[in-house]
This record gives C-alpha cells, structure tokens and sequence, in this order.
C-alpha cells in the first residue's frame, strides 16, 4: 500500500523555536485576541477543563496518535514553518535566540496579537515544553512523544496550562469548550500534515446553500402513502420503508 | 467546465429537508486542495442509505447538501499534487475517502481512515472515535459534496480514483464504487467454508452483489430475504439463489427448515436503519423512534436470532445512533460473531472491477431505471417507495 509522498522529514536544524509550542501559543493568543475583542462578555461558558486551580488556570489534556516515527514527529514539532503552517492563524513568527521566539497570530476580523514565547524544556525526539508569560493569556505547555505499540507511530501528548494572565482577560472569558477544541484541533492539523499531507477542507465546497435560483426544480417526496401513476395510469402504493 | 469562481454553475441534486430532494444550479466545484480532483460525472447511482440521509434518520444534514457517492466520470482537472491520475481518464470512485497515509488506510482500512473527515470532533462525541469522510453524506461522515452534481470534487484522489476497462459500462461500472465492494466485505466477512449456507436480509444492490460475492467465495446455498416480489424475483433469476418473502412466510421458521435445524451459518444484513415495520417491535420501534431510538434494526435482530450457533452476522446495513430491544442474550449465548462497517471500497473496487470483467460478478440487471439527473427528484420516489419494479436509479448529469 503506497504512502503519499514524503512529508518534510529533511526539517533538523534550521529550526530553532518549538514550533508546537509556537502554534499552541497561536491558538491561545487567537483565544486572547477574541477574549479582548468580546471584552464586555460575561463569565465562563463551561469548564471543559480538566483541572481548575484556585488561581483559576485551566488545564488541557488531549493526545493522538500519528502514525510516523517519533523522530519524524518531532522534527515536525520543531520546525517552526512547518507547523505555523499546518496550525493556522499563524501570521509570522520572528526567531528572537535559539529558546525565545516571538508569535504574531491572527485574532477576529483583521486583529494581530504578538507575544514572546520560551523553551525551557528540549529533550529531542522526548519532550518539548514551552512557557508564554508576557501575553494576554499567559500559559504554559508540554508534547511529549512516545512510540506507540505495534508499530503504529507515535504517541503525541499534549497539555495546556492557562494561567488568569495580568489583564484577567483568560479567566472569565475564555470558553473552556472552544479552547479546548482548538487545542485538539491543532493536535489533529499536525497528524493530517504529518500523514496525509494536507489538510482536508470542506468549507466553501459547492453547495446548494449557493444556489443559483434560475433553474430550480423541486419535487417533494410523500410523506405517506404515495400514488404514482407509472405504466399506464397504474397506481401504486406502498408505504416508507 | 468545471473550476473557479468563473464558472456558471451546475446542476446537482440537493437535500432541501426531511423527505425534501431538488435539482439546484450550485457554483462548480473546484480543486480546494492539491490532492484533489475534479471529475465529470457520467453516471450516480442512488443507494438505500441516500434513504437514511433524506428521510432524516442522520443528524447533520444541512438544507443544500449535495447527494451521492457512487459514480463513474472523466478526470477534467487534477490538483498539482495528484500524481496518478491525467485529464481524461475515464474512472470510477471508491464511496469513503482515504488519506493513503494513517494506519487505517495503510493496513487497508480504507472506511476507517483517520484524515479524511473534517467533521472528526463532532462524530467522535457521538460515536467515540471518527470513520472516514464518504461522498454525499452527513458531516459526520464528512459533509462532502456529493455525486449526483454535473461535476464534483473528489480529494485524496490518488487514493479512490480507478481508471475503467473501455468495454465496462457505465450503468454496470458504477457500483464498482460502494455496493460491490459493500456486498463483497460482507461476505469476506462471513468466512465462508465449504458447505456453508448463507442468507441475506434485503434485495436491493448490496443484498444483491453480497449474495452473488457469497456463491463466488464458495457458499453452498444463499438465500435472500425481502418483500419486493420483483427483487426477489431479480435475485432468483440473475443469481439462482433461493428467496424467502417475509410477509407470506415466517422468516425463522423457513431458515430453520431449510437448514435442517441448524440455521445459515452466516448472516448478511443489508437493509440497515430503516427497515419495514411488520411485527410487534417493529411497532416498538416506531414508538421509541419518537422517543430517542433512532434505528429500526428489524433484519438485524432477524438475522441474530436465525443464525448458526457460532455463526457470523455481518450487518453493512447504515446504522446511526442507537438501538434498543436488540438480542444480545442470543449473541452471546449462540457465541455469534458480529462484523460491521462501511466498505473499504479502495481494497475491495479492484477486485470487483477484476471479477466484473471476469464475468464472475455483473451488475447490469440493477438499473431497472436510468435518466438524467434532472429526473433526480422523482427517481428518487421511485427508489424509496420502489415503483415500477425499481431496484436502482442511475442518474446522468451530462444526459
């Protein structure tokens, strides 16, 4: 069974910042420009969260296997355009020393949002771990990668810490649900690159919903009983099946 | 033509609502993706699950979604990734997408691809985790656009996409796509041996091509069970297998007889969510339908109940949520296996296009209907209320 072709593996050096940290980071600062944006909004939707702490961090958990080695995945995971990206949202990112990185990520409408974020943790092909602290919504994470059994890739786990942040912009209006969709849809973005190459879209694709009305022939299907005269004025009937 | 904003548009068969189906000038497809590809379609066929999708039964459909994933066309525009494929081959499509690089499409999985459906999230809170995306369908298995358009999209079409034999046409080749490999897993799944008596619930296409892959996998005797005299009567006559009325006859009383007691060491269900009604919890069913449940799994608990002890019941009839009043005492004490799925159609479309052109397998007796995909709406009544002795419907876009 073929492969699709290979996916950027010759990714080694030339990387200097975590890039999952990077594009989680992205995801957080796109969730700090929202919560600026909507700053009247009111308290927490849900907590989605799995731990809340008495100083009101959240944290996340999601993991998923990618079907790659773990060398691969983490080279991937270092290579900074590689998952800006396959992330989305990332505008750019400026490589500040070979740990500090500064992310410029799009927010709502035409917004930007730019923070500094860290490494301070890089055990190759184990553990990244990164901190952002000078953001609207200061947080910290870590991916580890383990090769999973029977040769079915690599096991990428990942955990967010959000902190309150200085503005108190990450507490109350963060939605616990959408931060933790956009966590795992970032996890999820980085398997299909990693794996199929490409993310998959469905948006935008033709629909009816656009429909051109000059040509519209609409039928209705009975609901019950139904009497259609097909060879020579028969009428049959029969019932939903 | 096909591609770009530029385009004006054509004509696909939309979802417009419970019960509700419309021919619509939608914009054309495009390439959105650089695995993708855009086919022109020369022949869609309707299938008993499009019934599911139009009656309702599937959460997530959306007014203007397009129908269909079983179809034949012309390759008329390939992303600049697709390296399999050229402008102008004539091809066939498997149903379900594969991405051709996670472990489900790697070990031939293709219906449990981990990549192709963008919808993963919402179908992993109903269902724990996400199948493959398939053409035409709900957004839990994708939202894609379907088949029954002039043209339509197809991604990852390095993995999905088969050129056609010149002599197969396309009212046979088309179920080359999902029926036929759809019947052909069921009974792969059967583990048949020699000797082995297999009876199939529902005549339709898949019941049909599952009964003949069946005999052709060695079965001694298949029997095929429905209520359409005329579908049983096309079972009789293009297969030679034996048939089983199930409003003139009891269904295990007749199984039994027939195997000496024993029951038909496999079952195939081909009927899926919204079977017929007869019988007491089939009016259970319809009760608790209003209520929550949102299957009617009749041929299936038939299916269980009729089956050899240490048996095999295969259901590839589409089911989508829940189901209740269902025979695990029987499962489990008769030590039944129970095999399911959506069709790795890339594993098994060459091989039915191999026995196709073998003579093994033949599809043509199954469009009892063909018309332009103008007719969609009423092709479509004709399928769901089966009139006119309709088994299928094969629309063509550029008729």
């Amino acid at each position: 069974m073929g492969r699709p072709g290979p996916v950027s593996t010759e990714l080694g050096r030339r990387a200097t910042v975590g890039v999952v940290a990077g594009a989680t980071a992205g995801v957080v600062g796109y969730l700090a420009a929202r919560a600026a944006v909507r700053a009247a909004g009111g308290g927490a939707r849900r907590t989605g969260a799995v731990g809340a702490g008495g100083d009101g961090h959240r944290t996340y958990r999601r993991a998923v296997t990618i079907y790659r080695a773990p060398a691969e995945v983490y080279a991937f995971c270092r290579d900074q355009p590689n998952l800006a990206e396959s992330i989305g949202n990332v505008v750019r990112v400026d490589e500040i020393d070979d740990r500090r990185s500064c992310w410029v990520v799009a927010g709502p409408g035409r917004s930007e949002v730019e923070f500094p974020v860290e490494i301070v943790n890089d055990d190759p092909q184990v553990l990244l771990d990164w901190r952002v602290t000078d953001a609207p919504v200061p947080h910290e994470g870590s991916v580890s990668f383990t090769q999973a059994p029977g040769g079915r890739g690599t096991e990428v786990r990942l955990v967010v810490t959000i902190h309150p942040g200085t503005a108190g912009l990450s507490g109350p209006l963060l939605a616990a649900d959408r931060a933790e969709r956009l966590v795992y849809d970032a996890l999820r973005r980085v398997k299909q690159v990693l794996e199929a190459g490409e993310v998959v879209r469905v948006e935008g694709q033709s629909s009816g919903r656009d429909a051109v009305p000059r040509e519209v022939i609409t039928q209705y299907l009975a609901t019950g009983v139904v009497a259609w005269a097909v060879t020579g004025g028969t009428t049959v009937t029969g019932g939903p099946r | 033509m096909a591609g770009g904003d530029g385009g004006t548009g054509v004509k696909a068969l939309c979802w417009e609502g419970v019960g509700r189906v419309a021919v619509r000038t939608v914009p054309d497809p495009r390439i959105d993706n650089a695995r993708d590809a855009i086919v022109k379609v020369t022949a869609s066929s309707v299938c008993g699950s499009d019934l599911h999708l139009i009656d309702g039964y599937v959460p997530g459909m959306r007014e203007g979604d397009i129908l269909g994933h079983e179809f034949v066309g012309e390759v008329v525009e390939i992303g600049p990734a697709v390296r399999t494929l050229a402008v102008g081959d004539r091809v066939v499509v498997a149903s379900t997408i594969g991405c051709g690089g996670c472990w489900f499409c790697d070990t031939d999985q293709w219906s449990l691809c981990d990549n192709t459906n963008p919808n993963a999230a919402l179908s992993e809170r109903l269902w724990g985790q996400a199948p493959a995306a398939v053409f035409g369908s709900s957004p839990l298995t994708g939202g894609f656009a379907g088949s029954h358009a002039e043209y339509v999209r197809v991604p990852f079409a390095d993995y999905g996409v088969y050129r056609l034999p010149p002599n197969l046409p396309d009212d046979a080749a088309v179920y080359a796509s999902d029926a036929a490999p759809t019947g052909w897993m069921a009974a792969e799944m059967c583990r048949i041996g020699e000797g082995d008596v297999v009876a199939v619930w529902g005549a339709g296409g898949v019941g049909q091509l599952a009964a003949r892959a069946a005999l052709v996998l060695g079965a001694e005797r298949v029997i095929v069970i429905d209520r359409y005299s005329d579908r049983l009567d096309a079972a009789r006559e293009n297969l030679g297998v034996a048939t089983i009325d199930y409003q003139r006859a009891d269904v295990q009383e007749v199984l039994e007889d027939m195997t000496a007691g024993r029951g038909p060491d496999a079952c195939i269900e081909a009927v899926g969510m919204e079977a017929d009604n007869d019988g007491g919890l089939g009016l259970y069913d319809l009760a608790t339908g209003r209520t929550g449940q949102s299957e009617r799994p009749v041929a299936v608990r038939e299916a269980i109940l009729a089956c050899r002890k240490g048996g095999t019941v295969a259901m590839v009839g589409v089911f989508a949520g829940l189901a209740d009043r269902f025979p695990l005492g029987a499962l489990m004490h008769k030590g039944l296996t129970l095999r399911s799925g959506q069709p790795h159609s890339q594993r098994y479309l060459p091989l039915v296009l191999d026995r196709m052109a073998r003579g093994d397998i033949w599809t043509d007796y199954l469009t009892t209907h063909s018309m332009p995909l103008s007719d969609g709406p009423f092709g479509y009544e004709l399928f769901k209320y089966k009139i006119d002795g309709c088994l299928r419907v094969v629309f063509h876009p550029q008729a």
